[in-house]
């Protein structure tokens, strides 16, 4: 939502920022001269207000970025915004007081300073640059502390132990001034370390960052000054303390500060630098202390190496108790995972066992890798013997001719080297006992990671399936005889009846022969186009493919029909018709009489049905256009299905079977062409299909 | 050519030989023989010397394209000219019995008002 809201307005925010930057610098050179021009007097009064209008300008940035944007963001902004504020309320009361906001800080001040410092650390520490668990938000503030400490001993040796002497006046007083240095080490520790462990968030946090270290810096130089006694009043001090609230106020601006860090990688949760940067700063306080200390601790000395210790302490058990969660989630998650994998083993286990299909796989060099027990059983194999031998060699049939099949023209080779997945319902695989199987195979690639790796091939003993097949065939090759053997008789008595051959007929008995005739027509015409459409759909219809010239095709199929369309006074009209097609001549023959036929039966007396074939491309396209009643648009594909008329009543008016436009679809699809019709109700039907066209050569031949 | 040609028609079938025989005689004025087998076909054929056989592919005993050999093998037969009739091929699609070196293929069902124009038609008889 926020990036979104960003990525849209991305000029603004810039713009915004870059305007807040200039501003940043033009009001520090203002104060700075004014510093700079101001007498002794003056630049107290000056710097009350600078320092009034810094801390604003910094409550407002927070509250800006607060504004826009949203969740933890915002109360983590929010929170920056309160710890501004505090500090602005803390310098005013000082201020109002009739004295300096830091060069003579009251109780009250600095307990408004230490609120704001504690605010600040919240802030920070909920900001949400990286995802933090638990510990890791502990670990954090036990290392600002620690290097806080640190810092805090190093000072105070450094301004010879007298940090606490120079806040005359009560304990409570003194718990604060010392509370505050402390702090603001924490401070700028936790800044660091969120900065170190950032990445999108990085230059929001590196200017609060740099901000709270100038500003920060200055206030420790001035308290070890100001402990030794020996404070340089500089207007270095000054400018420092107003440029890094104005850092801070850039800081708020930037359009980073309101967008939700995209995804960050996620950092490992303790890093050994940070573990490192923390024992620096201890060896570094004990360094100081044991060189410059002069071989005492003062009482505030021993309280802060008290609470080094058990920050350290507390920072080492931490890590332990984490460390031992850590392993103990590590330990559970491998053992879930072993789990999965044994489960994930025996599901494959199973699979591979139950399935009824055999399957084996290869890898690249198409050496068996496994191997189901049903695809040894088939084979005739041992599981084991069969392991990193070639599928190809060891049991891949040779060709119908004799001699072995290729291995570059293996399907486990295409898919191994092209990743070609390949089916085929005609493969023959041998036995150990030298039995030749017929096998239907699927041969698919085994691709890791964009690389082919091998190959796993599913094969069926199809067997069974064959000799169904061919019992099949023989029953229907046997019933076609059987049904066409008296069917002979039938139509051949009735033809001659029908015919006069037999003598004059009286002329209801006429009719009578003629509904008799035509009827065993009808049924030897079914007869033929049930034979037709099985052989088809079972890709076992006999083609003779060559190149034909299309005029003589047309001219065949017209021939045969004329007489029909006589009786029927339709006129056959042949088009242009042109090119070479490389087809059964029958077949197409047979496609064109259907639909020309059809197109006959479906014109009223005197109407013209045109036949065309015109070249274009790689192909030829026949047309048979009709001016007949037309078909109804839902019925346009419909009507190419098996008994499928646009009226159920036609099979038995039209004298049709329902099966002529199946078959020819079934031609023209076996000839790799395309069928369709194309309809208007009422004005007549176009029906086309297109047919491979011969070879430029033998068109010239 | 003069006289009436006769063709020797051979169908296991009793009924579609008679259709055949009448079709040829009445429809086409031709003059037929009939054999209800391969070998009377053969012994037939040595008697009549037909202008053509019209001779059914399957059959018990000796078959059609057995018969057709046994003609081919025949000196004196082998000039016959010789036309399948068969109810195991669709309209259309002979070629395959063609290959065997017959003159034509018929396809059972037949028409007999046009069977003698056809088999005229293939065997190039002038009517």
């Amino acid at each position: 939502m926020e990036s979104k809201r960003d990525t849209s307005r991305p000029a603004r925010g810039w713009g915004l920022f870059r305007l807040s930057c200039l501003a940043a610098v033009a009001l520090a050179v203002l104060f700075a001269t004014l510093l700079r021009t101001a007498g002794e007097g003056g630049r107290q009064e000056v710097g009350t207000v600078s320092l009034a209008v810094c801390a604003g300008l910094t409550v407002l940035s927070a509250a800006y970025a607060a504004r826009r944007s949203a969740d933890r963001r915002r109360r983590a902004w929010t929170v920056l915004c309160l710890a501004a504020a505090g500090l602005l309320f803390g310098n005013s009361a000082a201020a109002l007081g009739g004295s300096h906001p830091i060069y003579a800080a009251t109780a009250f001040s600095n307990g408004a300073v230490l609120v704001a410092l504690l605010l600040a650390i919240v802030g920070l520490v909920t900001y949400p640059a990286v995802r933090h668990r638990g510990p890791e938000l502990v670990l954090m503030v036990l290392d600002g502390l620690i290097i806080g400490g640190a810092a805090l001993i190093v000072l105070s040796v450094g301004a010879e132990s007298a940090v606490l002497e120079w806040t005359a006046g009560s304990l409570n007083s003194r718990i604060t001034a010392l509370a505050v240095p402390v702090l603001e080490v924490t401070l700028l520790t936790v800044a660091v370390l969120l900065v170190m462990r950032s990445r999108a968030d990085a230059p929001v946090l590196g200017l609060l960052s740099v901000g709270l270290a100038v500003y920060i810096v200055a206030d420790l130089t001035f308290t070890a000054g100001i402990a030794r006694g020996d404070l340089d009043h500089s207007l270095l001090l000054d400018v420092c303390w107003v440029g890094g609230l104005l850092i801070m106020a850039v800081a708020g601006c930037h359009p980073q500060a309101a967008v939700e860090a995209e995804s960050a990688p996620k950092t490992p949760p303790f890093e050994l630098h940070h573990t490192v940067l923390v024992f620096a700063a201890v060896t570094a306080a004990a360094v100081v202390q044991i060189r410059w200390g002069g071989g005492t601790l003062t009482t505030t000395q021993s309280v802060l190496w008290v609470l080094l210790v058990l920050a350290v302490g507390a920072r080492q058990a931490l890590l332990t108790v984490d460390n031992a969660g850590l392993r103990r989630g590590l330990e559970r998650q491998v053992r879930e995972r072993t789990q999965d994998l044994r489960r994930l083993v025996r599901q494959n286990q199973v699979l591979l066992t139950s399935v009824g299909d055999g399957i084996y796989g290869v890898d690249d060099d198409g050496r068996i890798t496994f191997i189901n027990p049903l695809g040894a059983e088939v084979l005739g194999f041992d599981q084991e013997r069969l392991l990193g031998r070639r599928a190809h060699q060891e049991f891949h049939a040779p060709s119908p001719n004799g001699t072995p099949r290729p291995w570059d023209e293996c399907y486990i080779t295409q898919a191994i080297r092209h990743g070609t997945l390949t089916s085929s319902e005609e493969d023959e695989y041998v036995r150990t006992d030298g039995r030749v199987l017929p096998v239907e195979i699927t041969a698919s690639p085994l691709v890791d990671e964009d690389r082919l790796i091998g190959a796993v091939v599913v094969f069926r003993d199809v067997t069974q399936r064959r000799e169904v097949e061919r019992i099949k065939n023989e029953f229907l090759s046997v019933v076609s005889h059987e049904l066409r053997t008296p069917l002979t008789s039938i139509r051949g008595a009735l033809g001659l009846l029908a015919g006069g051959a037999a003598g004059t007929l009286e002329p209801p008995a006429q009719r009578m022969a003629g509904v008799a005739l035509e009827s065993s027509e009808r049924l030897t015409r079914l007869i033929n186009d049930i034979l037709d459409i099985e052989r088809i759909e079972s890709g076992r219809l006999p083609m003779r493919v060559a190149a034909h010239e299309v005029r003589d095709l047309v001219e065949s199929s017209v021939a045969e029909l004329r007489e029909m369309a006589r009786s029927t006074e339709v006129e056959l009209c042949v088009g242009d018709t042109s090119g070479v097609v490389q087809a059964d001549a029958d077949r197409i023959v047979q496609t064109l009489t259907n639909l020309i036929s059809n197109a006959v039966k479906f014109s009223a007396p005197g109407a013209e049905v045109w036949v065309e074939a015109v070249p274009g491309g790689e192909e030829v396209l026949f047309r048979v256009r009709d001016t007949g009643r037309g078909i109804p648009e839902e019925k346009l594909e419909r009507v190419f299905e098996r008994f499928e008329q646009v009226d159920s009543s036609d099979s038995r008016l039209r004298g049709g079977t329902g099966l002529g436009l199946a078959i020819s679809r079934g031609i023209v699809e076996r000839h790799g062409g395309r069928i369709w019709a194309e309809s208007r109700l009422g004005a007549g039907t176009t029906v086309q299909f297109t047919i491979p066209a011969a070879h430029s050569m033998v068109r010239s031949a | 050519m003069t006289g009436v040609r006769t063709v020797l028609v051979v169908d296991d079938d009793d009924a579609i030989r008679d259709i055949t025989a009448l079709a040829l005689e009445t429809v086409g004025g031709l003059a037929v023989v009939t054999a209800d087998g391969g070998a009377a076909a053969l012994d037939e054929a040595r008697r009549h010397r037909p202008d053509a056989v019209l001779l059914d592919v399957m059959m018990p005993g000796m078959d059609g394209p057995t018969t057709f050999r046994h003609l081919q093998a025949d000196l004196e037969l082998r000039v016959i000219p010789v036309v399948l009739l068969t109810a195991k091929v669709q309209a259309g699609e002979r070629h395959g019995w063609e290959e065997l070196g017959v003159t034509g293929v018929i396809a059972k069902p037949f028409d007999p008002m046009t069977l003698s124009a056809q088999l005229a038609a293939l065997l190039g008889w002038d009517r």
